[in-house]
């Protein structure tokens, strides 16, 4: 195969296809496609869809890799398309094979139903719970506090762990890396005043001991977080829920403290 | 395809960005509980998400160290020192921005409210970057006069929009995740529901309320380069204006200095805010010929138009010349890394750039709507020029035009305005419900009619093989407007934009789609989308037509000057016969304590 | 199935252990021929010194070998923050297990071979 130099090339595009109001099981669809310099793979769905086919279907939004929608499985993996150029996912033989994500019911083509994904994001309780007594201005939490939460806030939810997760697959029980990772962002937040609730919810037998550790989930991330960390500290934490409780009790009766004077 | 049954909510909000998810939310903690969300993407793809650099409110954090002049570091303000901010300040830089045309009793609303929602979304879990003693962190930011911009590392609406929506899933808010509203029920001045189509089964659905609401974001799709998500395809502006709604000044979009060179991709204005430099091929600032004092944080509106000067008269860069640099070299990795990690990442992403070592190439991006739909200071929208109010029919965020922005917006106002005026809206329309408000009457046929309308969408038989491509008018539309009403106007070039766009809505009755699946049929709805481009558009190119002056993002080569006069006004555009029917309405503003000035920075 | 190393060693984990439990069984069931007395007991260890039961052994000692190292890489893994070095624990568990299958496996192979006494 002629090798990347900066000039187009032919690339062949295998989509899978399915409609189930009329095709008894999915299959492939080839697309011949002119891969320019610059080009996304979303750019190339794009344009499959604009000038060859238009039924081709799948989700897409902002295109700059915020907005979660486009979590897809390209050559085997989860990946956003939007911020992916197409060069780096064409293989030898000048192939690229867009699925969609695995694991969950087939809406249409690349379309899939998310219903799991969005239960287990509910049933985590993604919402701070603060404590009743609420200042009139902020609640002071650290600089290093809210390193400690940048990180699992900046999720998407674009669902390509969750989907690659190999407990998923077996068991939608399991409460998911993504909804893991929103209850350590909440857990670890300084104003959540139900650290106990949550932790206890986490023990049961489809939370935080159910993860296996196959790291699937670091490796489809887009954001390159790291929801199997996220749930080994979850793990600890459920271990030891009443000392971090009442550490949580304690913090906050700083909140409203200039973090300075805590700290002496 | 048989139609679905009819469903009533007390209120309907569509759009579950900032703004409509505040609006539902608020009406539930007010005592309406009977409130359903529309949605045609999942509530939290909506591009409030993609805010980046922070959102506005005169908190007195923060104040520049003594002695360091207007570009150097901030620091935390000691308890019981002086504030070197207020909401004057803060009212009076909106104003400025807006070139005047702001009406000034919205603005004081938004800024008197301002402290506090962010206080709200701080108490409600929103993750704000801290300073050293816990306070909220804050930044410069293009056109206030004070360090105001309240911010998340580099990812400020995202973080809001999903805090935002967990607390409205808390209260128990009901989203319609997928489902795109096609059609506003409004007779006799009384808004009755809306028609929405379930993407999933496309099955279309009747809804009935006692109040809706349009959270629908903004138009920035009619340009080729935009900072736009590819969602943003005015619907909520085009459905009203067919529906007999007026829409309001229409020709201001903004056009943002740093959009990712020749995809139009967001470069927060923080990287100005945190020091970065504009220059030329030369690696002239050239900032310094525009706008001496403010420097790259002078207004957006006026960094556009001195960029695209600088590549009209061949200062450019890149391939085609028509880029400039945005250099962020001088600041360093830790602060780059600590401030500004999306940015970075996209550059690498997408323009194969480490903003670490390398500036980054930018152009103008279209990418915020200040026109749309106009409403009062609590969002219920107006029938026409003297305000008389629309029954049970409310707005709020990108897509009303109250007017808090006037001309041109200040960075970080925008997820503020959403905010304030989302609430404002879920307010009035709880306590339109509690007064007393009851469901009216929709016309029968409603979802029959526009089920034909779908059918004939897929009806390749009835051109005889003379289809259009949707894709191909929405390109052609889209390189029309940015070439004849992107940064620079004048009378020749908007109307060609106007001759084309009624070219383009003429060829679009021929237009067919290759999906003639029911199901989750994207193709339709980009079919959809590009009819409601088409329909907005001209009223766009209308309105900047008929305006013979240039104030603030609406800039008219053949007539460069402010007349506040004649223009002092907002353009009320109707849809009639023959194309808009133009009125005006007046500004509100104080003449004691912010008079109209001259507008340099 | 989704391509990585740590769905590898998920499977090989399961299967060595389901391995483990399976031989635990047979051996409780052969070391028992000794409650019906020495003879008994002899004569199953001499029905059991055939070459398939020679290469079993040999695996059996790659899922005991596989299995250990892999759980301490799963310790590792629990009390300690190197998630960014997941693949090289993976390569370097499933190396060290190789290597000392090999030098475990080659004596018993030699004694088979009668090579050694």
């Amino acid at each position: 195969m002629t090798s990347v130099n900066g000039r187009s090339r032919q690339v062949l595009v295998r989509i899978q296809r399915f409609n189930p109001d009329h095709d008894e099981k999915p299959y492939l669809q080839a697309f011949e496609v002119e891969a320019k310099p610059g080009m996304t793979l979303l750019d190339t769905l794009i344009e499959i869809k604009e000038e060859q086919d238009g039924s081709v279907t799948f989700r897409r939004s902002c295109r700059h890799a915020i907005c979660g929608s486009c979590a897809m499985n390209v050559n085997g993996t989860n990946i956003l398309v939007c911020h992916e150029p197409l060069r780096k996912h064409v293989d030898r033989r000048g192939r690229v094979t867009i699925r969609p994500l695995p694991y969950l019911p087939i809406i249409k083509d690349l379309v899939v139903d998310r219903t799991s994904f969005w239960e287990q994001y509910l049933r985590v309780k993604p919402w701070l719970v603060p404590p009743d007594d609420v200042p009139e201005k902020e609640f002071r939490v650290s600089p290093e506090e809210v390193t400690a939460l940048h990180n699992a806030e900046k999720c998407i939810m674009c669902g390509a762990c969750y989907s690659a997760c190999q407990v998923i697959a077996l068991n939608k029980q399991y409460i998911g890396p993504h909804a893991l990772l929103k209850a350590f962002l909440r857990v670890l937040d300084p104003r959540d005043s139900s650290p106990g609730e949550r932790l206890a919810d986490l023990d049961g037998a489809d939370g935080v001991f159910r993860c296996h550790t196959i790291f699937n989930c670091i490796d489809a991330c887009p954001k390159e977080l790291n929801p199997t960390q996220a749930i080994e500290t979850l793990r600890k934490l459920v271990q030891k829920r009443l000392a971090f409780e009442e550490a949580r009790q304690e913090r906050q009766t700083t909140l409203t403290r200039p973090v300075s004077l805590v700290r002496d | 395809m048989s139609e679905a049954e009819t469903i009533t909510h007390d209120i309907i909000v569509v759009g579950a960005g900032l703004a409509g998810t505040w609006a539902a939310m608020t009406a539930g903690q007010e005592g309406v509980a009977d409130v359903g969300v529309l949605s045609k993407i999942h509530p939290l793809r909506s591009h409030s998400s993609a805010a980046q650099g922070g959102i506005a409110a005169a908190l007195n954090n923060v104040r520049p160290v003594e002695g360091t002049g207007p570009r150097g570091p901030l620091e935390a303000i000691p308890e019981g020192d002086e504030p070197v901010d207020s909401l004057d300040l803060h009212m009076f830089d909106t104003v400025k921005g807006s070139d005047w045309l702001g009406d000034q009793d919205a603005i004081e609303i938004m800024v008197r409210e301002a402290p506090e929602i962010i206080y709200t979304y701080e108490h409600m879990g929103c993750v704000f970057s801290r300073l050293p003693d816990g306070r909220i962190a804050q930044r410069r930011f293009g056109g206030h006069s004070a360090p105001r911009a309240n911010y998340s590392a580099d990812y400020t609406g995202h973080v809001l929009l999903h805090t935002i929506h967990e607390q409205a899933l808390r209260h128990g808010v009901h989203f319609y995740s997928e489902w795109y509203c096609l059609d506003l029920i409004v007779e006799d001045n009384v808004c009755r529901g809306v028609v929405a189509l379930d993407i999933a089964t496309g099955e279309l659905h009747t809804m009935r309320a006692k109040a809706v609401m349009f959270g629908t974001g903004g138009y920035g799709r009619a340009f080729q380069i935009t900072s736009n998500a590819m969602a943003n395809t005015g619907d909520g502006v085009a459905i009203a204006y067919d529906a007999g709604i007026p829409l309001m000044d229409m020709e201001f979009v903004q056009f943002h200095p740093t959009g990712l060179y020749g995809k139009g991709i967001l470069m927060s204005e923080a990287c100005r805010g945190e020091g970065g430099y504009l220059k030329n091929n030369s690696g002239e600032r050239f900032m310094e010929r525009y706008a001496p004092d403010k420097m790259e944080l002078a207004p957006r509106d006026l960094v556009s138009r001195a960029e695209q000067t600088e590549i009209e008269e061949g200062r450019g860069v890149g391939a085609d010349a028509k880029g400039l640099h945005l250099d962020m070299t001088h600041l360093g990795a830790e602060k780059i890394m600590e401030r500004l990690p999306q940015v970075r990442e996209l550059a690498l992403n997408f323009a194969g750039v480490d903003i670490i070592d390398e500036p980054a190439p930018i152009q103008p991006t279209a990418h915020y709507s200040m026109g749309g739909i106009p409403a009062n200071v609590n969002g219920q929208v107006i029938a026409d020029a003297d305000g008389t109010p629309v029954t049970g029919f409310y707005v709020a965020g990108e897509v009303a035009c109250i007017s808090v922005h006037g001309a041109n917006r200040l960075g970080t106002n925008s997820l503020l305005g959403a905010s304030v005026f989302g609430r404002r809206a879920g307010r009035a329309m709880a306590a339109f419900v509690q007064g007393g408000a009851q469901l009216q009457p929709v016309p029968d046929g409603l979802a029959a009619g526009l089920e034909k309308r779908i059918e004939a969408l897929m009806d390749d038989g009835s051109v005889n093989g003379g289809a259009e491509s949707v894709s191909q008018i929405a390109q052609e539309l889209k390189a029309t407007m940015t070439k004849n009403c992107g940064v620079f106007r004048d009378e020749g070039r908007l109307t060609k934009a106007l001759q084309d766009v009624r070219a383009l809505q003429e060829r679009f009755k021929k237009a067919r789609i290759m999906d003639k699946s029911r199901r989750f049929n994207t193709d339709l709805l980009g079919a959809i989308e590009t009819a409601h481009l088409l329909t907005f558009s001209e009223v766009i190119v209308a309105s900047g037509l008929a305006r013979t002056e240039s104030r603030g993002a609406h800039f008219r080569t053949d007539y460069p000057k402010r007349d506040d006069e004649n223009w002092l006004r907002h353009t009320v555009a109707h849809q009639d016969d023959d194309g808009p029917r133009l009125s005006y309405k007046s500004v509100t503003i104080d003449w004691d304590k912010y008079p109209p000035q001259e507008r340099k920075y | 199935m989704y391509k990585s190393t740590g769905f590898i060693s998920f499977v090989l984990r399961r299967f060595t252990g389901l391995v483990l439990v399976g031989y635990l069984f047979v051996h409780i069931w052969v070391i028992g021929s000794a409650t019906r007395g020495a003879e008994a007991f002899n004569a199953q260890m001499e029905a059991l010194e055939t070459p398939v039961t020679l290469i079993l052994e040999i695996l059996l000692l790659a899922a005991v070998v596989y299995h250990g190292f892999d759980g301490i890489r799963l310790l590792i893994v629990h009390y300690f923050d190197v998630t960014d070095s997941r693949k090289s624990l993976f390569y370097a568990a499933f190396a060290i297990s190789a290597l000392l299958t090999i030098a475990g496996g080659i004596p018993i192979l030699l004694f088979a071979l009668g090579l050694t006494v």
